[in-house]
């Protein structure tokens, strides 16, 4: 009987070992890319690592239940996310007003504090410019740079076709690029 | 002549290894407003901001404590004999001793006729359960479908729950409000309260199979007494997540419910299916 539960009792802390190995991983992976693509959409930062957390604690509730034949890992995370933010921006639809400049917060400060300057003004001319995009094509320029998703995984999670998601990518960076032009000119 | 590249197509493959970390040159041919806009998306790209490391550390140590709690309450609820039953040869030796001692009493018990014996017992419990899940689905003819999921929370409590969501018709013209039902009925041995109610709700595509529309969950708490049932009723405008009219064929999917801070899924096995037609 001793044996019988020395052994049984092992297969637990296997499981938890594994199942930690596995989130640990998927963890690193996906961190910086949900918590940019959330950037993109939420300009407050402690917001964003909010939002951030609370997408990681639903997947966590959920990892040991993914279904890999059902979606990819990075369509499956970033539809957590896309449901938290519809959340998010349900509940506070009547108090959620950032402005641009409070949108700016957050560009990456490793230079001199002139270049922070620099990089924040740039980093809100940006946001202005991604304003004026249409809801589709700044949802594509988001899961683009801020997860990190190829065009096929953008399809996934957009619906449209991998080539379609092509065309609109590039269309929607040169509009940026001019309308970026434009503000540096004006 | 060599077929030239779509200027799309380039820019996205120089633009996927760009985000993977690789150092990207666009070659001496390509378009002068190809190399301006990648060397744009170069410029947004290291604009981007990136976690605090001090919050990655500790969202992953807070993760991976509530991973551990989980597993050891999984672990505690399990005891000794649950434990043994989950081994693949002890269930049959079990249930061989079981019926064994079974046939010995009732004979003792002189339930059978000594002059003829009755050479075999057929069990009638195999103490086979499932200590996890259980789904029956009933389909019927209005676009309704519901199914059953049975957990155990922690402290022992048993969530039953049925899960069932219609639509009020099947078919739709463009524009014509959808009203959606979703119905929990407590099919366990004990009352329940249920936060956060109504659940979330997603309409997903027939073809995607994504979703175009969640409803967020709401902010009320019910209490479901034993055999009882709650019903909401949604509206849903056929418009998408960024406010489009949609048409084409749609389902709808119930997301898990927390109860006690353990996810109970709310599977729909037939999810109901409804279609917008558009008019011509």
């Amino acid at each position: 009987m001793f044996f019988i539960n020395l052994l049984l009792s092992m297969v637990p802390d296997k499981v938890v070992r594994s199942t930690a190995d596995a989130f640990t991983e998927f963890y690193r992976v996906y961190l910086p890319k949900v918590f940019r693509y959330i950037s993109y959409k939420i300009a407050d930062t402690h917001l964003a690592e909010d939002l951030t957390s609370a997408v990681f604690e639903k997947a966590l509730t959920k990892f040991k239940s993914y279904d890999e034949n059902k979606a990819a890992f990075s369509t499956w995370i970033f539809r957590i996310a896309r449901n938290t933010l519809i959340d998010h921006f349900r509940v506070n639809s009547r108090r959620a007003t950032v402005t641009l400049e409070d949108m700016a917060e957050d560009p990456p400060a490793d230079g001199t504090p002139e270049q922070a300057v620099l990089e924040k003004e740039t980093s809100l001319m940006l946001r202005r410019c991604l304003a004026k995009l249409s809801d589709r094509e700044r949802e594509i320029v988001e899961l683009k740079f801020g997860g990190e998703m190829n065009n096929r995984q953008i399809a996934g999670v957009v619906g449209l076709s991998d080539s379609n998601v092509g065309v609109i990518l590039y269309r929607a960076v040169r509009k940026l690029r001019a309308e970026y032009a434009g503000l540096q000119d004006g | 002549m060599a077929k030239r590249e779509r200027p799309e197509r380039r820019f996205s493959e120089a633009l996927d290894r760009l985000l993977a970390g690789e150092t990207v040159t666009l070659g001496p041919d390509a378009d002068p407003e190809l190399r301006e806009c990648f060397e744009f998306a170069r410029e947004m790209a290291a604009l981007r901001p990136a976690p605090d490391e001090a919050f990655a550390r500790l969202l992953q140590a807070r993760l991976l404590e509530q991973l551990r709690q989980r597993e050891a309450a999984r672990a505690a609820r399990t005891g000794f004999w649950e434990r043994l039953r989950r081994q693949p040869v002890w269930p049959a030796v079990v249930t061989v001793v079981f019926v064994v001692i079974l046939a010995a009493l009732l004979w003792r018990a002189g339930v059978f006729p000594t002059q003829a014996p009755s050479p075999t017992v057929t069990p009638t419990t195999t103490a086979t359960s499932s200590p996890t899940a259980t789904m029956t689905t009933t389909a019927t003819a209005t676009p309704t479908t519901t199914a059953t999921t049975t957990a155990t929370q922690p402290g022992g409590v048993v969530v039953s729950l049925e899960a069932g969501a219609s639509t009020d018709r099947g078919t739709y013209a463009p524009g014509e409000p959808v009203a959606i039902t979703v119905t929990l009925a407590n099919t366990g041995p004990t009352a329940v309260v249920l936060n956060d109610m109504p659940p979330i709700v997603s309409v997903l595509s027939a073809v995607t199979r994504e979703p175009v529309y969640t409803f967020a969950a709401g902010d009320r708490s019910v209490t479901l007494g034993t055999a009882k049932q709650v019903s909401f009723e949604l509206t849903w405008d056929q418009r998408d997540f960024n406010g489009q009219p949609v048409t084409g064929s749609y389902y709808i999917e119930l997301e898990d419910l927390n109860y006690g801070d353990q996810p109970v899924p709310l599977p729909l096995q037939t999810p109901a299916p409804f279609e917008i037609i558009p008019t011509r």
